[in-house]
């Protein structure tokens, strides 16, 4: 991917798919690789940056013989989420106002 | 490298930081592999990299929590049209206290209002930078670790002088010292004079030997004998009178600053 992806933007995307329910490390990364390329390096930081913050929480099941840890979004990672997400849609507008090519509708205007 | 092996190696170079931390990152990345399965594991170690910037990512987000969590700040406490009680709420109270400290021109005039601490705030505030400390002391302890070859040890700090130690100094200095100081300062004085005698007695023969000789030149018409004698004598009275002269100058000019740098190289060395 060209455009850089910053701690926060990083952050947002954990939190949404947490949100969504719970999951394990192997699980986020996966689904955050359906949108962009990200190594497989990149999630556990930001784990644990999330679980400092309390925005996740963790917890362990049992899997086929062994212990599966899976994340849950917290109270504070539900308002946190809303942040990001009123964010993500102002930067979003602003930056498709600069950068997407008008239509012709808009250039005959 | 296998699995294990990576694990093993990733492990060893989280070394700096707390065990809890240690354990949780290699029990992570062990519980990937597992959920990778084994026909990915290549894959996998390949798309993390090399277990020594692996480490290095894990230590840098951990030691520098406070660094990320600034950032995170910042981006909760910027103004938003729905900036409800709740929002406001889940501020995070040090990127806020880190902003008031030092206001970046730019960002000052959005920020600075909104995060004006209340009265209740306030305490919070204390609360969170005393957090920051402990994060920034975390860091500091990640690169002393980290370091050790290169910082030097700290100086040993001088033993305090014991009292009987001292009474056996200050007795040696009154029994010993006092009577050696009486017969070596005379002594040196004595050197010193005797020194700087030599120089004017050179001087003196240096100036007599040039009378000599214009004697002896101014004699040389009336008796050639005695003209030549006394340039004769002139010249080699000078010869005389320079070799004291440079004798006593090189005495206090160079020998005397030699031996007071020495002693005070000396004195250095004794205070360390």
């Amino acid at each position: 991917m060209v455009f850089p992806v910053s701690a926060a933007l990083l952050d947002a995307l954990v939190l949404s798919v947490v949100a969504k329910e719970d999951t394990y490390g192997y699980k986020i990364t996966q689904e955050i690789r359906e949108a962009m390329e990200m190594s497989e390096s990149t999630l556990y930081p930001v784990l644990r940056r999330l679980m400092k913050n309390e925005y996740l929480a963790s917890y362990d099941q049992e899997y086929i013989g062994r212990n599966r840890r899976y994340y849950k979004i917290t109270e504070k990672g539900i308002e946190q989420l809303k942040i990001y997400r009123d964010e993500w849609l102002v930067y979003k507008e602003k930056i498709d106002s600069l950068i997407t090519e008008p239509s012709d509708e808009e250039v005959n205007q | 490298m296998t699995r294990d092996e990576y694990l093993k190696e990733l492990d060893s170079h989280l070394i700096s930081l707390p065990k809890e931390e240690r354990d949780l990152a290699v029990r992570f990345y062990e519980e990937y592999f597992d959920e990778a399965g084994p026909e990915n594991e290549q894959a996998v170690i390949e798309d993390l990299g090399k277990p020594f910037s692996l480490a290095r990512s894990i230590i840098g987000e951990t030691s520098l929590y406070s660094k990320s969590e600034v950032y995170l700040n910042y981006k909760a406490s910027k103004p938003m049209p729905q900036n409800n009680a709740s929002v406001f709420a889940s501020l995070k109270k040090p990127e806020a206290f880190e902003q008031a400290e030092q206001p970046a021109p730019d960002m000052a005039e959005d920020i600075m209002p909104q995060n004006m601490p209340t009265q209740e705030q306030k305490g919070e505030y204390h609360e969170q930078s005393a957090a920051h400390e402990q994060n920034k002391g975390m860091f500091d302890d990640f690169y002393t670790h980290g370091n050790t070859e290169s910082t030097p040890p700290p100086k040993q700090q001088k033993k305090p002088i014991s009292g009987g130690w001292l009474a056996f100094w200050i007795i040696l200095g009154v029994f010993v010292g006092i009577p050696l100081a009486c017969g070596i300062i005379p002594a040196i004085f004595a050197i010193l004079a005797a020194m700087f005698a030599v120089g004017i007695a050179g001087a003196a023969c240096v100036v007599g030997a040039v009378c000599a000789v214009i004697v002896g030149i101014v004699n040389i018409p009336s008796s050639i004998a005695f003209g030549l004698s006394c340039i004769a004598a002139g010249i080699f009275t000078a010869g005389i009178g320079f070799l004291m002269l440079s004798g006593a100058l090189s005495f206090f000019f160079r020998l005397l600053p030699f031996i007071y740098k020495g002693i005070v190289k000396l004195c250095k060395r004794g205070d360390v």
